[in-house]
């Protein structure tokens, strides 16, 4: 006979990850202090492995605890669903630079990466070439000039749609205001170009 | 430049005003790519001797693309320019993973010199089926191999046992491809012209020269339980790996079967200059029109 009753039940927790047990009972203990931080540290042209810390303070009596493990999407989207931010806006650029490269890579998988490339370069030119940073990583990188053909509008909307994802979950689930949320996101987008065309490492290497 | 002009015949004096006019060009031309920025691309691809090099060439010029020299800061490259929806560029490495010129040192710098975001090492391998006894379709010279996964079998563990040499697998780990470039290639390999002709699979990667059917045997049994049957093998894919991480690759292989790895390798046959030219086409033919045909508007 099937027992399937607690997979309909809503009481039933789904959590994916070991940690999400742990981190649920303290954040519903309500801490007087907690925040995440995704410590990704550059090691020469690379990255060590990326680790989520989360680090809290139970009551104003007590030191600030720290607990953490590696990085996992669904982990850090169970943060973000509880409304946890991380200890800056740079950092908070690094958590959505994770996110949206996830997202987009789908994007990429689909369509080709020349094709994404070019009409990646074309969004972040519409929506992001005012800033300064990224407009000096634009010119660095070049024009996508992308053919537009019938794909092109939904290769167009499936990136800004993965951009809006991210602007959504900085309003949405974690109450920024829209003007440090657009920070958030610029930084976002610049450390995605960095990696995605080896901004940085060119530098290092003198090419730029 | 100067050129002398001799007292000769004017069919051989209107060849050197010809050959002067052509030299003339290509200096100037040279010069002026010297001193040109240095396109992005979206592939770079690695050739690692000159019979991949020249073939690359051979096959992009059929195909009408571009071959042109361009020096950059670091390297000399080959810019194809747009192959369909993506940009392409070439870079020659010496061969084999290591060493000041090798496909490591090349791939790191290269990638970030260009602004690659996708890594293609072309030219030969070694086949691991010569006997078709695989239940597979079997394998044949100048068939195209294609790694989802690479095994870098170097990475392994030499013990004595009992006075016997016992070598042990266990610390190789399979790298998997980029996927995207993985789905462009897959797409391609099911066309009439390719399906029987492309295999999909691990490849491994390492620094020997094998002429043993044996050790190619013990590397394929002991090697297969990684995710994917061992298909083949080569020498300079470790290189790339170097220039990625592991969790975000960028990578692909695509090499054609020059021999199987075993006693019957001659290399000083005619007949291996023969299947060495036919393997370096065929996997330069195989990705370049994989890259030309591979059309966005045809995933909706």
């Amino acid at each position: 006979m099937d027992n399937l009753d607690k997979y309909f039940n809503p009481e039933t927790p789904a959590a994916t990850h070991p940690k999400i047990r742990t981190w649920t009972s303290l954040i519903e203990s309500n801490p007087v202090f907690i925040e995440c931080e995704i410590y990704r540290k550059r090691e020469g042209l690379d990255f060590l492995p990326i680790k989520i810390y989360l680090r809290y303070r139970l009551t104003d009596d007590v030191p600030q605890q720290d607990d953490h493990d590696d990085w996992d999407d669904g982990l850090n989207q169970f943060l973000i669903a509880k409304g946890i931010h991380a200890i800056s806006e740079e950092n908070e650029g690094i958590r959505f630079n994770l996110m949206l490269s996830r997202r987009l890579q789908n994007i990429e998988i689909r369509y080709g990466e020349g094709y994404f490339n070019a009409v990646f370069l074309v969004v972040i030119e519409s929506g992001f070439g005012a800033n300064a940073e990224i407009a000096s990583m634009l010119k660095i990188v070049g024009p996508g000039n992308p053919h537009k053909g019938t794909s092109y509008p939904d290769v167009l909307s499936s990136i800004e749609g993965a951009i809006k994802m991210c602007a959504d979950c900085l309003v949405k689930e974690l109450k920024y205001p829209r003007d440090a949320a657009q920070r958030i996101l610029i930084e976002t987008v610049k450390q995605y170009m960095d990696e995605r065309f080896s901004i940085t490492n060119a530098r290092f290497l003198g090419f730029i | 430049m100067h050129i002398s002009h001799y007292n000769l015949q004017s069919t051989t004096k209107r060849c050197c005003r010809r050959l002067k006019s052509w030299l003339q060009e290509h200096v100037c031309k040279q010069n002026s790519q010297s001193n040109s920025k240095l396109p992005r691309c979206d592939v770079l691809l690695f050739v690692a001797t000159p019979t991949e090099k020249e073939k690359l060439e051979e096959v992009a010029r059929s195909l009408n693309l571009q071959f042109t020299r361009r020096q950059g800061k670091a390297f000399k490259y080959y810019d194809l320019g747009q192959v369909g929806t993506y940009r392409v560029m070439a870079v020659k490495s010496e061969v084999g993973a290591f060493g000041h010129d090798g496909s490591a040192a090349r791939a790191i710098a290269a990638k970030i010199e260009t602004h690659a975001t996708g890594l293609v090492s072309l030219g030969m391998a070694f086949g691991t089926d010569p006997h078709k006894s695989t239940g597979f379709r079997g394998q044949n010279k100048g068939d195209v191999l294609v790694s989802r996964i690479l095994l870098p079998y170097d990475n392994r563990r030499v013990r004595s046992v009992d006075g016997a040499v016992v070598t042990d697998y266990e610390r190789v780990v399979p790298y998997h491809a980029k996927e995207s470039l993985v789905k462009a290639l897959r797409k391609h390999s099911m066309s009439s012209e390719w399906e029987t002709h492309v295999h999909f699979g691990a490849m491994l990667t390492g620094g020997a020269l094998i002429e043993c059917a044996r050790f190619r045997d013990d590397l394929v049994r002991r090697l297969s339980d990684r995710g994917e049957l061992v298909i083949g093998g080569e020498m300079e894919g470790a290189g790339l790996l170097a220039a990625s991480n592991p969790r975000a690759p960028t990578w692909i292989i695509a090499k054609g079967i020059l021999d199987f790895a075993d006693e019957e390798r001659d290399p000083k046959s005619p007949q291996f200059a023969r299947d060495r030219a036919i393997a370096c086409e065929c996997a330069a033919k195989f990705v370049l029109t994989a890259l030309l045909s591979d059309n966005p508007d045809e995933q909706n």
